[in-house]
């Protein structure tokens, strides 16, 4: 039985960033033994609190007690080693060096003898630590970057469970993970509280949270709106708490209206280097066409290559009036717009300003007379404001640099450059990841007024839900081919799609 | 469940944080550091480093390496480091002087000859360049590896050309160059026609979003191979037109001219405010603000009195210090996204 | 706030470096730029700044080495902002731009060289030069190989021509000419070129004799680092037994020790060579096979020309430009003479001058004599005939050392 003694509190703590405040007067107690949710918009402060506690930055003000005693830790590594332990959302891995170097980076010392560092009994200890976990497909003496982005997130895992953490504090981590990979994340976090530890759960993803955790702690602008416990748990109530408002409308679309014969792109027998083999694919004027399926299973690569960004060894991708899509620019001459799913690495400068990145795709747009070389400044702003205001992009000014932004926000820019020169065909992969509640219901909203305008949606998304819930059409690959070809009309289901899928 | 709470009111530390974190600052900082450091020297002088003979000078000492520096930010906006910027200005030198003391030799008109060097000096540096854009583009080897190589080939070309000798252009004809302003003249013009290039145009934009990521840019039609090219081909032409000015200014050139050309080109653009990635942050007036920066410095510094031996490590230091001020410090290691 | 902080302590430092007691403009401030910085420049910064800055009331500043035309005028307009008024000029290959940049500046300007710059002759602060005689140094140069040619035998000669090409250095050329003139004479060599066409050749490189048994190679170039690895190969070779430099020499004496060590061979050395203990080791230092380091030097008076030049300025600042100009009013040329060593003694008599009061050719009792303000008859011819008087060295030694 999980007793309830007080294993961290935080008293009044406030975190600032220059001029912006990310944490106002936050105050909340976590007890033994319980999983608990920070659940939130983006920029609503939970990641903040979480690496506070975890010892990676100091709080402005404010204070912790942890077992009772006064904490401030100076460093994660302080932090992990007495009690406190994090999984990180972004990559917390070194791909150059080894997994048992990346388990102990930092504490080395741990092996020393003399001098040296005993590699032998760190290959031992990891090794140990891999197989008490049930971990059998990583070495210890591999180097992390032979792993891909599930079995990093893996590492990440058994580098925080080494130390027997009091407590976890897994962020936004399921999101990168496939089903395997979060079913062993949920056994881990299961296993801490059977322990009479305690977990922090941070995730988008509402119905995990409500299915795996406690009590769920909703925070909004930096401050906490109230804490709700497993037996009161209801959805509707949670997102009103987390946006304050009502969703107006429903979730996702809920018409069943069709689309135009028309062609507008065409994926003729491509193969690629990798994935595709002699894949066809038609999308029509005024279509949102799904395609799902495993991370693996190649839906991405068709989202590049249709773009031009992937090379054809055979095939091609043509228009309506047969143009050939062979690079991004003749894409993007004939209105096209392409949503990575790596948003920060290949869809967005993060040290650019909103404005430069939403301007990026309007530079002959808003030449100042004709075809002449110089830009008007005005014409640009106003491009911009138009999609900032559309868009309700938050942020203090379209100068400040996108990596201030939070997640939802950077997701509006990039939709914000593709829709500003008024796109005729989007593909948009994986378009709401780590894309908090208010904003994603926005984003679906929008993609049904573009589907409206007659113009051409491609989703790929690994959330069958999302597909289920978008979609005119939904394609389910598998290695490389469509397994599955299901229409709207047809009464979509997950049970129905899955089977395809494996 | 508790309401969101007021945010404590706006204080007067936020405001000016908000004036700090503002985009113009970062624009304006080393103009300001400009200003601080004529109004120190200018108070410990009496006045005499403000004295328009004084500012001719700081401007002719700069000028040159404003020239090449204009040119520069060009490649160094996409986040690629040049390294031959200096010994394709000192090999345009020696050429374009050879031909115009060999046009003169044969009973040319100095027109002719003026012309002719003129020509030679932009077209051999944009040629330079541009070849060695496109050997990077092509043999996919990072600008800073081709420059190097190519750094050293020039530098032996101009040894074969000059071997212990110096060219010495007629001073009478340098003098005319100098009395009707001409090094102002190339200077002035370039940097109009960089400033609106590099502010005003597509071209300005997309190499700065290449510097700021190459990847993105490239999902938004602009490829990388174009506009490097581009970049060493503008950069070139303010090596030509640099070696002009350098002609115009010593009237001779030998195998140690401009020997730190490069060193000090990258500083003034560095001091300037422009980062060493290069992306969004680069301004192409960075690298005229940072050489009239470094030589009113070394200006002020002889003028005070200071020691020679010491005003080099003097320079270094304020540099390190005038940086710590101007740049925005990364919170990890430097990196471009930084 | 640490941005603010590194700010703030960038401008205390600015203020920190002023000096403390303010500049009393007394006396007049000279530029000195020196175009290579050796133990030689030591010597007469001493001389500069003991004997000559008192005596014309000058405070003397000197420069690095100067290695090109655009460090010089950097280094004059460094004088001009330090509120110079003169300045003498070591870099040969920029009197020109130097003459304008100094006149542009009001500054008086005289090189130490041996050829006017035809183009800057008329600049009203340009006072012309006073440098190495070219027919003095030729002379020597000519009376130097023909004493080491004496014995009749075949003889094949490696020469440092240094400024040489383009008469960058006119003594350099002159030097160069006289070599080559005597080594024709002496065994009736028929040249593929003419020697003004050897000369200029800027590279390295054999020249054609005519005669297979003659060897003559001439290196150019004033950097004597690069120098020295260029002469390493033909030195190697052992097929030249003469060593002939138009400017200092030390630098390659340990390359050419080794060589007459490993080939046992004698090579004669003739050269312009400093004042300083080196050249006296050299004349008294007898290498492998005993003969003497040295055979025959040419001894550039150290501190001559730097009197003349800082005089002549001194007399432009107090009235006496014109008198230095030459009859149409145009920047005019002055010669010192080079002195003959042939031997220790007479190096060790020389050696002895230069290093005090005393001893100075020209030390502050007879700079009177230059200077205007006390002999009002000073100018151009008066200087020419002084130094005329000076390529005597035995009455130089009589007077200040016996």
């Amino acid at each position: 039985m999980p007793t309830k003694e007080v294993l961290l509190e935080v008293q009044n703590m406030y975190k600032n960033f220059g001029a912006t405040v990310a944490l106002n007067n936050v105050s909340f107690t976590l007890n033994r033994g319980v999983v608990c949710g920070l659940i939130g918009e983006n920029g609503s402060g939970k990641s903040t609190v979480s690496s506070i506690a975890a010892g990676m930055q100091p709080p402005t003000k404010g204070s912790m007690k942890f077992k009772g005693e006064p904490w401030a830790p100076p460093s994660m590594l302080y932090a992990e080693k007495h009690g406190i332990g994090m999984i990180v959302q972004e990559a917390g891995t070194i791909p150059n060096i080894t997994v048992a170097e990346n388990i102990f980076l930092g504490h080395e010392a741990m092996f020393k003898q003399g001098p040296i560092i005993n590699r032998a009994k760190m290959m031992a200890a990891t090794r140990e630590l891999l197989e008490g976990l049930g971990i059998t497909n990583i070495q210890a003496d591999q180097p992390v970057r032979e792993l891909d982005m599930q079995q990093r997130k893996v590492v990440e895992i058994a580098k925080c469970m080494y130390w027997k953490p009091e407590i976890l504090i897994v962020d936004e981590t399921s999101t990168a993970l496939s089903q395997d990979g979060r079913e062993f994340l949920y056994s881990i976090m299961a296993a801490q509280r059977d322990n009479n530890r305690s977990v922090i759960f941070i995730s988008h993803d509402l119905d995990e949270m409500m299915e795996q955790c406690d009590e769920l702690t909703v925070l909004r602008d930096g401050v906490i709106i109230g804490t709700v416990q497993k037996a009161d748990y209801e959805p509707s109530l949670i997102r009103r708490m987390m946006i304050g408002r009502e969703i107006q409308g429903n979730y996702y679309r809920d018409d069943f209206d069709g689309y135009s014969d028309e062609v507008v792109l065409k994926a003729d027998c491509i193969t690629t280097m990798e994935d595709l083999l002699c894949f066809d694919l038609e999308l029509h004027k005024g279509e949102i066409l799904g395609i799902g399926g495993l991370s693996q299973c190649g839906m991405h690569t068709v989202g590049r290559a249709l773009f031009g960004l992937e090379k054809l060894v055979d095939g091609k991708v043509t228009l309506k009036d047969g143009t050939k899509i062979n690079n991004t620019r003749t894409a993007i001459k004939n209105r096209m717009g392409y949503v990575s799913k790596n948003r920060d690495t290949e869809s967005l400068g993060l040290s650019a300003s909103i404005m430069e990145n939403i301007a990026s795709t309007g530079y002959d747009i808003n030449r100042w007379h004709g075809p002449g070389p110089l830009i008007s400044n005005r014409k640009e702003k106003d491009y911009v404001d138009e999609q900032v205001k559309e868009l309700s992009i938050k942020c203090a000014s379209k100068y400040h640099n996108v990596n201030t932004l939070s997640g939802g926000n950077k997701q509006k820019v990039v939709f914000g450059k593709w829709i500003a020169p008024d796109s005729e065909i989007l593909i948009l992969d994986c378009p709401t990841r780590g894309v908090d509640v208010g904003v994603k219901a926005a984003m679906y909203q929008l993609m049904y007024r573009m589907k409206k305008a007659g113009k051409s949606i491609l989703l790929i998304s690994e959330e069958l839900q999302e597909l289920i819930g978008m979609s005119d059409r939904v394609l389910i690959m598998k290695d490389g081919e469509v397994r599955l070809e299901m229409m709207r009309t047809e009464g979509l289901t997950e049970q129905k799609l899955i089977e395809y899928m494996i | 469940m508790t309401d969101v709470a007021i945010r404590e009111p706006s204080s007067l530390r936020n405001k000016l944080l908000s004036v700090w974190e503002n985009r113009w600052t970062t624009r304006l900082m080393p103009f300001v550091i400009l200003l601080l450091i004529a109004f120190a020297f200018s108070l410990a002088t009496g006045g005499r480093f403000l004295a328009s003979r004084n500012l001719t000078i700081i401007l002719n000492q700069a000028l040159v390496v404003a020239t090449v520096a204009t040119g520069g930010t060009f490649i160094f906006a996409t986040g690629n480091v040049n390294l031959a910027m200096g010994a394709t200005t000192v090999l345009c030198e020696t050429v374009s002087a050879m031909a115009f003391l060999a046009i003169l030799d044969a009973g040319g008109s100095v027109e002719l000859g003026l012309v002719v060097m003129f020509v030679i000096s932009v077209i051999l540096a944009v040629f330079i360049m541009g070849f060695s854009a496109i050997l990077s583009t092509k043999l996919n080897v990072r600008v800073l590896y081709v420059t190097i190589v190519m750094m050293t080939l020039l530098a032996a070309i101009q040894q074969a050309l000059l071997g212990g000798s110096t060219l010495t252009i007629p001073s009478k004809i340098t003098r005319m160059l100098a009395n009707n302003n001409v090094h102002y003249i190339i200077f002035g013009v370039f940097f109009a026609f960089a400033v609106v290039i590099f502010h005003f145009t597509k071209i300005g934009r997309t190499l700065r979003f290449i510097g700021t990521n190459e990847i993105c840019a490239h999902q938004t039609g602009k490829f990388k191979k174009d506009y490097l090219l581009l970049a060493f081909v503008i950069g070139g032409l303010g090596m030509g037109l640099g070696a002009m000015v350098a002609i115009i200014r010593s009237g001779s050139v030998s195998i140690t001219t401009l020997s730190s050309l490069n060193m000090d080109t990258m500083l003034a653009i560095v001091l300037g405010g422009m980062s060493v990635f290069g992306g969004s942050k680069s301004f192409v007036y960075a690298g005229v603000i940072g050489a009239v920066t470094v030589t009113a410095l070394q200006n002020g510094m002889v003028m005070v009195g200071v020691d020679s031996n010491l005003i080099q490590g003097v320079r270094g230091l304020l540099f390190l210090l005038l940086v710590a001020a101007a740049q925005k410090r990364p919170h990890g290691l430097p990196a471009p996204e930084g | 706030m640490k941005k603010i902080f590194a700010l703030l302590l960038s401008m205390a430092m600015i203020l920190a470096v002023l000096p403390l007691t303010s500049l009393a403009q007394e006396k007049y401030i000279i530029g000195v730029a020196f175009q290579n910085v050796t133990s030689d420049t030591e010597i007469q910064k001493d001389y500069y700044t003991n004997e000559l800055a008192p005596a014309l009331g000058m405070e003397f500043i000197f420069s690095e080495a100067i290695k090109d035309t655009e460090t010089l005028v950097t280094f004059i307009e460094n004088c001009y902002a330090k509120g110079a008024v003169g300045i003498i000029n070591y870099y040969t290959a920029g009197r020109g731009r130097g003459a304008e940049a100094a006149d542009q500046y009001e500054m008086f300007f005289i090189t130490q060289a041996s050829k006017l710059d035809d183009a800057t002759l008329d600049l009203e602060y340009n006072l012309g030069n006073c440098g190495a005689s070219v027919d003095g140094m030729a002379r020597a140069y000519t009376a130097a190989m023909e004493s080491v040619l004496a014995d009749g035998e075949n003889h094949s000669v490696l020469m440092c021509t240094t400024a040489a090409v383009g008469q960058v250095a006119a003594s350099h050329y002159y030097s160069t000419q006289a070599m080559l003139e005597t080594m024709q004479n002496k065994y009736n060599l028929t040249y593929s070129k003419s020697i003004d066409e050897i000369i200029n050749t800027d590279s390295p490189g054999e020249v054609d004799t005519g005669n297979p048994n003659i060897k003559i190679f001439l290196v150019p170039g004033t950097d004597n680092d690069k120098t020295l690895a260029t002469i390493s190969t033909p030195l190697q070779s052992g097929d030249y037994d003469i060593f002939v430099a138009v400017s200092g020499y030390a630098n390659y004496t340990s390359a050419i020790a080794e060589v007459e060590r490993a080939k046992n061979m004698d090579i004669k050395v003739v050269a312009t060579a400093s004042i300083e203990k080196q050249t006296l080791t050299g004349f008294t230092t007898l290498d492998p096979l005993g003969n003497p380091i040295l055979n025959a030097v040419i001894l550039n008076p150290l501190n001559v020309a730097n009197a003349f030049c800082a005089a002549a300025i001194y007399n432009a600042l107090n009235g006496g430009a014109e008198a230095l100009k030459d009859a149409d009013g145009n920047a005019a040329q002055l010669f010192v003479n080079p002195w003959p060593c042939p031997d220790a003694e007479t190096y060790a008599n020389i050696a002895k001058l230069d290093t005090e009061h005393d001893t100075y050719v020209i030390n502050a009792d007879d700079l009177q004599r230059l200077m205007v303000t006390s002999n009002p008859d000073a100018n151009h011819d008066s200087y020419a005939e002084y130094l005329m008087e000076l390529a005597d060295i035995d009455a130089i030694i009589a007077r200040k050392i016996k």
